[in-house]
């Protein structure tokens, strides 16, 4: 063989074009770094006003939040939601959600790092651009730890059980169920009608619509190989006309599978 | 104002300039290296972030962006091989017969082209794909890997002699083709 016909046997094997979903992923990416970066974080905001005396009281203060907060879930485990991740967790998501607004703009809501345990997603960290969006979402988590620290003293035992084997995606302030955990892994994710099957950041995904609500339409992107874990999240509010607008989108822009360290990672 | 200096200030077009100058032949480059779409997908999402961070070690007066580029694939590209090895995870040959990434090679041919090269040391099959299949200059290949244009040379010629063995069979049909 020549070196012309070695080239032209080469050339014989061509590499497929890029999806197309690639540009958006990478500007997805490349907002949520810079959000990242003009975002220093709820705590830089409600210190920077404060002289050092009291950031150092705030500081405390957080610390023994802090600690009542990990006392409260060693003495109940159902509450580790942002406090204490268990020892192995199999891969971190971070994502990124959008708000759509009805005047055309959008900006990032929430960033988030989560995984999913048995169905259900557990936030390991959620950061907000805005501070009043922070505070929001502060005050969200603070709320939904209060509600599990009283749900089991104002339900049934049978209604609490049902409740922890619920399975729940999350799209920041918005959370969906997608009924029985076990009974969506067995299914392989799929809870309501399929409308396609897609590969998002090298995970097989199906696509489904569970029917939540005639004047808004959910589609969650799961993945059965990360526990169900909805990679991508839409809401879209239906409009007078039949139409739908985009609300809200959650988008993984990065997956880390066997993350050795829940601290390195972050 | 310097395209990479403005993405990093922020200015999405000068972020989507970059992309749409370099992606495609990073694209293929990490296609051919790790024999997935999804895999090449993550790459190059992977490699754009990666120029934009602070702690990025790119450094205009050293080298082009592309050849920067490059490299960044390339060690991403050898990290999941790596991982996948260490894993026991199945490599781009076993992917190559059932991803649907394989439907899209074309003929028979294209297969067993894209084995024998894939079956090539990881060295070699770098330079070929980067020299061959990219026209990539040897001098920036070199840079990409960081060898000295000697070893560049001497690697893409053991890859050819390789292929040409590995292909052998297949050369005669070419010509009754033609």
């Amino acid at each position: 063989m020549n070196e012309t016909e070695l080239d032209e046997l080469l050339d014989t094997w061509t590499a497929p074009p890029p999806p197309a979903s690639l540009r958006e992923s990478v500007q997805v990416g490349y907002a949520a770094d810079r959000e990242r970066k003009k975002s220093p974080g709820v705590l830089h905001w409600i210190t920077a006003f404060m002289p050092s005396a009291r950031k150092s009281l705030v500081a405390a203060a957080i610390l023994a939040v802090g600690a009542l907060f990990l006392v409260v879930t060693l003495a109940i485990p159902q509450t580790h939601r942002l406090i204490s991740p268990p020892v192995r967790i199999p891969y971190i998501v971070d994502s990124e959600v959008v708000r759509y607004r009805d005047d055309g703009t959008s900006s990032v809501e929430v960033s988030l790092g989560s995984y999913n345990n048995n169905g259900r997603e557990t936030i390991l960290y959620e950061i907000s651009p805005s501070f009043l969006t922070g505070i929001r979402l502060a005050l969200n988590e603070v709320g939904l730890v209060v509600g599990r620290l009283t749900l089991p003293f104002v339900v049934s035992p049978e209604l609490l059980k049902k409740a922890e084997s619920t399975a729940f995606v999350s799209a920041g302030f918005e959370q969906y169920r997608c009924g029985n955990a076990a009974a969506l892994l067995d299914a392989g994710c799929v809870d309501g009608p399929v409308i396609s099957h897609e590969t998002i950041l090298g995970h097989p995904t199906v696509a489904v619509q569970p029917n939540f609500s005639d004047s808004q339409r959910v589609t969650l992107w799961m993945a059965p190989d990360l526990g169900c874990f909805a990679l991508r999240i839409t809401r879209e509010e239906k409009r007078p006309d039949g139409t739908f607008r985009l609300v809200i989108r959650k988008q993984a822009i990065k997956v880390t599978l066997n993350p050795s360290s829940y601290a390195r990672h972050r | 104002m310097d395209l990479v200096k403005a993405a990093r200030k922020g200015r999405d077009s000068a972020f989507l300039q970059l992309f749409d100058e370099h992606h495609l032949p990073l694209f293929r480059f990490a296609y051919r290296l790790t024999g997935s779409v999804a895999d090449a997908e993550d790459i190059v999402q992977e490699c754009f972030l990666t120029l934009l961070r602070p702690e990025c070690s790119y450094d205009p007066g050293r080298t082009s962006v592309r050849t920067y580029l490059f490299g960044v694939v390339r060690n991403q590209s050898l990290k999941r091989r790596r991982r996948d090895d260490s894993t026991g995870e199945e490599g781009p040959d076993a992917k190559d017969h059932r991803s649907p990434e394989s439907e899209a090679l074309r003929t028979e041919l294209a297969e067993v082209v894209a084995r024998a090269v894939m079956r090539l040391p990881e060295t070699q099959r770098e330079v070929l794909i980067l020299a061959h299949y990219e026209q990539m200059p040897l001098a920036e290949i070199a840079r990409v890997m960081a060898l000295d244009l000697g070893a560049v040379k001497s690697r893409l010629q053991r890859a050819r002699v390789s292929l040409k063995e590995a292909l052998a069979a297949f050369a005669p049909g070419l010509e009754r083709r033609g």
